[in-house]
């Protein structure tokens, strides 16, 4: 009985400790590691699908796509479950356009992961889908589709092979056009199906906003085309045409030869990968005069009927400055010297106004700063102080050498004077789209008047003169409306030796029209490194070309007063 | 005596009654009180012998209520209600199939979608359109003139009209 008793006593304390440390484990197992368990086993079951935002378009002012992203995949492969790789390529090769040997030799790679080909269409891999190839798989590979080609496409831009912005539009606004990629987590069975009663969260993604431009597709097209024909010539390099909206500084169009396609920029050169209107600088030689001569008149130093007695050449420092030929003294009005582009008696208006004058309504026209377009890589230009101002440069400036300038900046110059005096900075974004549709317009920048208006509306007289009988731009005349404009055939800087040798020309021509109501103002410059053709037989018909268009499309009431009479010679 | 007898059933009713529902519940608990204590203590002192009375009260039991019934009704249940569960889980995996082929076949319209968007983009860039104008045999128009309805209802008529060129003579594409 005492025997018996201990052991009882001894099996029940045994029994008793293994309880407490089952229980104790249970404890351990249940209450301190049970969620970390609990979780792991979840995770198991748990399956996270990647939500990709859809990229936001890139529109023109009525809403056509320069740029937008569609669906697509990325055929993949795992080569370690790929039973036969020769019959797996052999059933691609066609449909993913890839040559067999390719396929073979990827399909039978020592890896688990191979791409096969990106950006295959939804059809091609449903049909790819069909053949239940083991091993062969397809993974989220949007594409960025530029329907218009090499249409906009400088300013545009392109996005490299991650989707991310690398130039133009799609550079300056990858934040806004990438959007917010999101996931979506779900409990699945065993089948892959997701479990009803399951943990089924997702994160939505946020697509990108769509950006719309001021551009407008058309006159873009037209612009390009006419630029296009430019380049085809053989003597000219590279063609490029601003449009701006004379009110608001809009750019309506904005294209350059060679271009390029941002859906094929890879295949490019790299060096026209770029956007040569904003980045690109040159001197833009008698455009300039434009700007001389409305600091003369607003500074009253002349007016358009101030007659001056203009010789051929004319000292500047150690140089002598000629006019495109020299000539014996002619009585000019100023009309006259910017008709005939005088060189000469521009240079007399620009010592009456004085350099640190001259410098002050250079940089009020803009000159020397960037614009402030929404494009990357813009140049300031190049304008030195006028306290480092030679005798030579001095005068070389007043005539648009040794000053360098943008082709939007030069078109800019012209706008202000359209615009009775008052300067736009250009801009080229008009709104901003969410994907909710809530559209934010683009604030209009702030205008500064640089002249005034009476200055402007003499500017306007003078410059219809260049494009009037005697001008030097007859080729500028659009039929049935008056149009107001400037030559300008500048030196070319050679590249190689750094000096004006052998570098040929850069023939320009800015104007606007109606001459009477501006609307639009275009800007061209050709580069002609072979040729000494001038401004008013080159860049002119290019200018009267894209103007032409620009004024028919929209509808603008040809001018309903006739060219007044110019005086461009008088007696002093 | 009157006044003792009269505190204590108020201090009870009110203390019952105030927090709780009332008086119903003091009357069940103590009537199944007595009843049990009442009931069993006559039969223990009817019958002496504890087990002749038990076999005695089984024996008449099971056979006036046979056990069958009962386990094949446990049984049914257990069986309806697994069949039901089963039913209820196959009509949910079949919803939640189907909701997955739905939104595969909602993919599938996605695509279609997209993919004639795309056709009336690419169809509607200044380029195909310029080419298909040509194709059609049209030429670019030429300029137009427009009339001025003034102020005063007179009318005037701005620029001149120029016929648009000959679609044979024309070989420009734009």
């Amino acid at each position: 009985m005492d025997q018996r008793g201990l052991r009882n006593r001894w099996g029940l304390a045994f029994m008793i400790t293994l309880l407490v440390l089952v229980v104790c484990k249970l404890a351990v197992l249940q209450g301190v590691d049970g969620a970390a368990y609990a979780n792991a086993a979840e995770q198991d079951r748990l399956r996270t699908f990647p939500l990709d935002a859809l990229r936001g378009a890139v529109l023109d002012r009525d809403g056509n796509p320069f740029a937008y992203t569609v669906d697509a995949s990325k055929v993949v492969a795992d080569p370690e479950v790929v039973a036969d790789p020769e019959r797996t390529a052999l059933a691609l090769t066609t449909l993913l356009d890839v040559p067999v040997p390719e396929l073979t030799e990827k399909l039978s790679r020592d890896s688990r992961y191979v791409v096969l080909a990106n950006q295959v269409p939804p059809e091609t891999t449903d049909a790819i889908d069909a053949l239940e190839l083991p091993g062969v798989l397809k993974e989220p590979d949007p594409v960025r589709l530029y329907p218009a080609g090499t249409v906009g496409g400088q300013v545009i831009g392109f996005v490299g092979r991650d989707g991310e912005g690398l130039a133009g539009i799609e550079r300056t606004f990858e934040e806004e056009l990438a959007g917010t990629p999101g996931s979506r987590r779900v409990e699945v069975g065993s089948g892959g199906y997701p479990i009803p009663s399951g943990i089924d969260e997702s994160t939505p993604a946020t697509d990108g906003d769509s950006v719309t431009l001021t551009l407008d597709q058309d006159l873009q097209y037209v612009t390009e085309q006419r630029l296009a024909e430019s380049c085809a010539d053989g003597a000219t390099t590279r063609a490029s045409a601003v449009v701006l909206d004379v009110r608001s500084g809009e750019v309506v169009a904005m294209g350059s030869c060679p271009g390029y396609d941002p859906g094929n920029y890879s295949e490019t050169d790299p060096d026209l990968l770029g956007n040569p209107l904003v980045s690109s600088v040159f001197e833009p030689g008698s455009v300039m005069k434009a700007v001389t001569l409305a600091a003369a008149l607003e500074e009253g130093v002349a007016e358009p009927g101030t007659v001056l007695s203009v010789n051929g050449h004319i000292q500047a420092g150690d140089r002598v400055v000629t006019d495109a030929h020299d000539h014996a003294p002619v009585d000019w009005t100023v009309t006259g010297i910017l008709a005939k582009s005088s060189n000469v008696g521009t240079i007399m208006l620009a010592r009456e106004v004085g350099d640190e004058k001259l410098e002050q309504y250079l940089r009020a026209f803009g000159l020397g700063d960037t614009t402030g377009i929404e494009l990357p890589g813009e140049s300031a230009g190049i304008l030195q102080d006028s306290e480092d101002w030679s005798g030579v440069r001095a005068a070389n400036i007043a005539i648009g050498q040794g000053i360098s300038v943008t082709t939007l900046q030069m078109a800019s110059i012209y706008q202000a004077i359209a615009n009775d005096g008052v300067r736009v900075p250009p801009r080229i974004v008009e709104a901003v789209t969410g994907p909710d549709g809530k559209v934010t317009e683009t604030p209009e920048p702030e205008g500064t008047r640089v002249i005034s208006s009476e200055t402007a509306d003499k500017m306007a007289y003078m410059l219809e003169a260049v494009v009037g009988p005697g001008g030097t731009a007859p080729l500028g005349q659009i039929e049935g409306f008056r149009v107001a404009g400037k030559t300008g055939t500048a030196q070319r800087a050679n590249p190689d030796c750094n000096c004006y040798e052998g570098g040929g020309y850069v023939t320009t021509f800015v104007g606007f029209a109606p001459a009477d109501d501006p609307q639009y103002v275009v800007a061209v410059d050709l580069e002609r490194p072979t040729s000494d053709a001038e401004g008013g037989q080159v860049a002119a018909p290019v200018f009267a070309d894209i103007l032409r268009y620009a004024l028919t499309a929209d509808s603008v009431v040809p001018s309903g007063t006739a060219r007044p009479d110019f005086v461009l010679t008088g007696t002093p | 005596m009157t006044r003792a007898t009269a505190r204590v059933p108020v201090g009870t009713s009110s203390r019952s009654t105030a927090p709780r529902t009332g008086s119903t519940r003091t009357t069940p608990r103590t009537t199944p009180r007595t009843t049990p204590r009442s009931t069993p203590r006559p039969e223990l002192r009817l019958v002496p012998g504890g087990q002749t009375a038990r076999t005695r009260r089984r024996a008449p039991r099971a056979l006036r209520h046979p056990r069958a019934p009962f386990v094949l009704l446990v049984v049914a249940m257990l069986v309806g209600t697994t069949l039901g569960l089963l039913i209820l889980n196959t009509a949910i995996a079949v919803g939640s199939v189907e909701a997955t082929q739905l939104r595969a076949d909602n993919a599938v319209r996605a695509q279609e979608v997209q993919r004639l968007e795309q056709q009336v983009v690419a169809g509607g860039t200044p380029a195909e359109i310029a080419a298909a104008a040509v194709a059609a045999g049209l030429v670019p128009a030429g300029p137009a003139a427009y009339l001025v309805i003034d102020p005063d209802g007179g009318s005037v008529l701005r620029g001149t009209p120029v016929p648009a060129e000959d679609p044979a003579a024309s070989e420009d594409g734009d």
